[in-house]
């Protein structure tokens, strides 16, 4: 006997089998046990299988060992968010997942597999009380250790089994383990192929108990499968990016990374700073020197870039910074996401500086946005701060494809003969932007300065000459907004139930109009990729049309709901959905809200469609999208 | 820590309308210095525009990274192109200008708080990183730009203003420091002696790697003119007989500190300067075929 029903009241004996288009495994372990290593195989396979996945990773604070869980969701049509509890739990190790709490929830007809050999019994499951989960034990590591071999290739066989259970890709899982031992060893690939082998063997002659997790997709053309770091990394390549000088930061690093990689092919340099005071230095040195560069970090290291980042204002220098942003203050929660670094981005800076903030939504609009970001900082020579956060920077996603040509490659504006003739750096002008030439360019010697200088960049102490200065630096920002309209509408024009929301909270806003609207709720999304300057007319006249607000962050103070409040005049019934970072916000809540807080009643049939309980099905009906400006994605 | 800069009104001279050319002049910009009479700062910008003119150098090729402090303003009396940043990070930022386009002479101008206090974590990994720069280190063993606090290298018992009873910390060992980073050309200079100041700023420049040059450059409004003539009293050229090229030697002349030798102290050419580390990395980088960027997302295809 491998599973155990849970004893339960009232409940029919046999499952009524939920067919779903989309799933939502959950694997936990210590560290050793190659949970992550097994999601990101399955990733890999459901990519390969043209489905759709999002996988997200956490760990504790450990280096090696220590508490890890991968959670994927796949699906035939696009996934926007994490998904909120999970259909499938593969847990290792019951200690750890104790140490996920309110990370990892499972849906009441779970199905959750763990090894034969734990002690902890299928009726003691530390799982919250009420839930009716098929628990399914196999005996991973005997398998993996007589007849696979080495031990080590539990979670290869575990991946077999799931594989045979659920109908989850077997075709993308071979390919992924072939793509991922491929520069390693041939024996491996046969080693984790014969795993994977038995692992689906074992589940196909000894597992018979029905489930109610019924997968079903149809394969499609191959998807890309990258991280939204990755996408930054690429997508700064294509814009030109060919300097890049960093300090590793969790959970940032991987731009660098990748970037030491790929940077050389193009004859560019990547510099591992002593600190992230010299990366950002070193930045606006290439820049100055007439070099398209960036750096990446996360929130303690934009701390020490403070004064840097006054510095690339007074002076004029473009300058594309990225945060990471992971849970603070301090050193917070490093591998966890928050969104609590926005008021530091806009406003972190001695003196009056201004700078431009950009929030990429999703991983593939972490390629665009850093491509926007140096059109910004070349073209209006300020910096430009990204802020991601670890939710889209970690996570891995697949699409169908990015477009590298759709965003124009800006470059400097340079001084013509004429103004050469008495060249003046920092010459008012109408538009704040001067002509910038850069150490090479013969008869544009000049002298850059973080002091308060003329035109010429000599200093001064006017008090005159500063206030000019100054407004030429903020005359950039209305012509900003005009030139770069990013933002996304999602769902009903005319709804007066509005969310609004930045960064990768799309993921849940965009999900929650999606299955609003199938069920007939009228509500519309917006999100703003631009958050400094914000797009203030915009969204005012947004406002006018709703009657209900609903602001939704990941910051416990609500850092941006105060934002907004301190730049405009909110719509007067606003609700705000806001928390400290750790655990991604889970659509069910937000459904919840919109359902409380719809003007019409919400029949039981729409309730049905928007289950907070999270069997969501995006089947029902074609995505409805709307971009009143912007880029247009794929739908 | 500029907080009397607010007091200081730069003035413009009547500019030189003939086309530049290879002249000390030439590399002089039309402000006036607001240093004080006598300071030592004066020779070091002489010296620098000197070996500008000496080596040849086109203008816009040459950049000029300063932090903040006294000598930090240097860049704005050159005409070359100049970068008067933040201060203590004049390195990094030099860094970067080199590195964005190694075909340009980047020097780096600070003082000994500039480069020795605020901005000494970038000393070492400048030094070992063998970067193609050419720091001059504007040594006037006080803050002089703030009024008169007690610097890096102020001598221990010296009254400033914020040592009322003496100063009480060591003072740091500028040569010794950078031998000890792995620098391969380290230098010690005296503003009194142009003619020496001069050729170790060319050799500096010429150098191909990280060039440190210790400049003693006296502030005689807080440290008196009797600087001068301490200076002159406890320091010595190096003779001729000196070998630069043996390190233990060196190490040697970096540790007397009651003496100030002068001159070049040590010399390595067998070092390899960091562009030529990256242009063999990407060498490497390129082997085989290098996709268009834009063809980079299929890197990512599964």
């Amino acid at each position: 006997m491998h599973a155990v029903r849970l004893p339960e009241k009232g409940r029919v004996e046999q499952w009524e089998t939920r067919k779903t288009n989309q799933i939502t495994i959950g694997i936990v372990g210590s560290g050793g046990d190659g949970a992550i290593a097994a999601g990101e195989i399955m990733a890999s396979a459901a990519a390969h299988e043209g489905l759709y996945c999002i996988l997200t990773k956490s760990y504790g604070a450990t280096i090696r060992g220590g508490e890890t869980s991968a959670r994927i969701r796949l699906g035939a049509n696009r996934v926007h968010s994490q998904g909120d509890k999970l259909d499938v739990l593969v847990c290792f190790s019951w200690k750890d997942f104790q140490l996920f709490k309110g990370e990892l929830e499972l849906k009441d007809q779970c199905v959750i597999l763990y090894p034969e050999g734990d002690v902890i019994q299928p009726d003691q499951l530390p799982i919250e009380p009420g839930l009716h989960p098929t628990v399914i034990r196999v005996p991973f590591i005997k398998l993996a250790k007589e007849e696979v071999g080495n031990e080590l290739t539990k979670n290869i066989v575990m991946l077999g089994v799931l594989a045979e259970l659920f109908d989850l890709p077997k075709k993308g899982l071979v390919a992924a383990i072939h793509h991922r031992f491929e520069r390693k060893s041939k024996d491996l690939i046969d080693l984790n192929l014969k795993a994977l082998n038995i692992g689906s063997e074992y589940a196909k002659n000894n597992i018979h108990e029905s489930h109610p997790v019924n997968f079903f997709y149809t394969t499609s053309p191959p998807k890309l499968l990258m991280t939204g770091n990755e996408a930054i990394a690429i997508g700064a390549l294509n814009a030109g990016c060919r300097f890049m000088a960093g300090y590793p930061i969790t959970p940032a690093t991987e731009i660098m990374e990748s970037l030491t990689r790929l940077m050389p092919m193009y004859d560019g340099t990547v510099v591992q700073a002593e600190d992230e005071i010299a990366a950002a230095a070193m930045v606006i040195g290439a820049s100055f020197a007439g070099v398209k560069a960036m750096t990446a970090t996360s929130g303690p290291g934009v701390s020490l870039m403070q004064e840097m980042l006054g510095l690339a204002v007074i002076a004029e220098i473009p300058f594309v910074l990225v945060n990471v942003q992971r849970g603070g203050p301090a050193t917070g929660m490093p591998t966890k996401s928050e969104q609590a670094d926005l008021m530091q981005a806009i406003f972190g800076c001695h003196g009056d500086g201004f700078k431009v903030v950009l929030a990429p939504c999703d991983v593939q609009d972490c390629y665009d946005i850093i491509q926007y970001a140096f059109a910004i900082a070349e073209n209006f020579q300020v910096p430009v701060i990204v802020l991601s956060d670890q939710f889209l920077g970690q996570r891995k996603a697949s699409f169908t494809t990015l477009f590298p040509d759709h965003i124009e490659v800006a470059e400097r504006k340079l001084p013509t003969e004429t103004d050469l003739e008495n060249y003046l750096r920092y010459k008012i002008s109408k538009t704040g932007v001067s002509p910038m030439t850069h150490p090479g360019i013969e008869g544009g010697e000049y002298l850059a300065s973080g002091i308060s200088h003329l035109e010429n960049g000599y200093p001064t102490s006017s008090y005159f000459v500063n206030e000019q200065q100054t407004q030429k630096r903020y005359r950039k920002a209305s012509r900003i907004i005009e030139k770069y309209p990013l933002w996304h509408y999602y769902g009903q024009k005319g709804a007066t139930l509005g969310l609004l929301g930045w960064g990768s909270t799309k993921g849940i806003i965009r999900e929650a109009v999606h299955l609003c609207t199938t069920a007939g709720i009228d509500v519309v999304g917006m999100v703003p990729r631009i958050l400094h300057p914000l797009p203030i007319d915009e969204l005012q006249d947004w406002f006018s049309t709703l009657s209900n607000l609903i602001v939704i962050e990941m910051s416990y103070s609500g850092q941006f709901l105060q934002y907004l409040r301190s730049q405009m005049k909110l719509p007067s019934t606003l609700v705000h959905y806001k928390r400290s970072g750790g655990s991604l916000i889970p659509l069910g809540e937000i459904l919840n809200l919109i359902i409380e807080h719809c003007e019409e009643s919400v029949t039981p049939e729409q309730k049905r469609i928007v289950d907070p309980e999270g069997i969501f099905d995006l089947d029902k009906s074609p995505t409805v999208s709307m971009h009143l400006r912007g880029d247009i994605y794929e739908l | 820590m500029s907080s009397n800069e607010d007091q200081i009104m730069e003035k413009e001279e009547t500019g030189n309308t003939k086309k530049p050319g290879y002249s000390a002049k030439d590399y002089k910009s039309p402000l006036k210095p607001i240093w004080c009479p006598g300071c030592g700062d004066f020779a070091v910008l002489n010296a620098l525009q000197q070996s500008f003119a000496k080596l040849r150098l086109p203008r816009h090729k040459v950049a000029v990274i300063s932090g903040i402090g006294c000598s930090s303003r240097i860049p704005g009396y050159l005409s070359t192109y100049g970068f008067n940043s933040l201060h203590g990070r004049a390195i990094p930022l030099a860094i970067g200008v080199k590195l964005a386009n190694p075909d340009n002479t980047v020097v780096v101008a600070g003082g000994d708080g500039d480069l020795f206090s605020i901005g000494a974590g970038h000393m070492p990994h400048v030094a070992r990183k063998n970067i193609n720069l050419t720091v001059l280190a504007m040594d006037n063993r006080i803050y002089g730009l703030t009024k008169g606090q007690m610097s890096p290298t102020t001598p221990l018992d010296t009254y400033t203003s914020t040592t009322a009873y003496g100063s009480y910390d060591p003072p740091v060992n500028m040569v010794k420091y950078v031998l000890a980073y792995g620098a391969g050309f380290v230098a010690r200079a005296f503003s009194g002696n142009l003619p020496l100041l001069t050729s170790l700023i060319m050799q500096g420049i010429e150098y191909k790697g990280f060039a440190f040059i210790q400049v003693l450059s006296p502030c005689v409004t807080y440290r008196g003119k009797a600087e001068y003539d301490s200076i002159r009293e406890n320091s010595e050229v190096l003779p001729d007989t000196y070998d630069p090229t043996d390190h233990k030697s060196a190490c040697e002349i970096g540790d007397i500190e009651d003496k100030q030798y002068l001159g070049l102290i040590y010399r390595n050419d067998n070092l390899i300067p960091y562009e030529d580390r990256i242009i063999e990395m990407r060498k490497h980088a390129q082997k085989g075929k290098v996709i268009p960027v834009g063809e980079l997302i299929n890197l990512y295809r599964t």
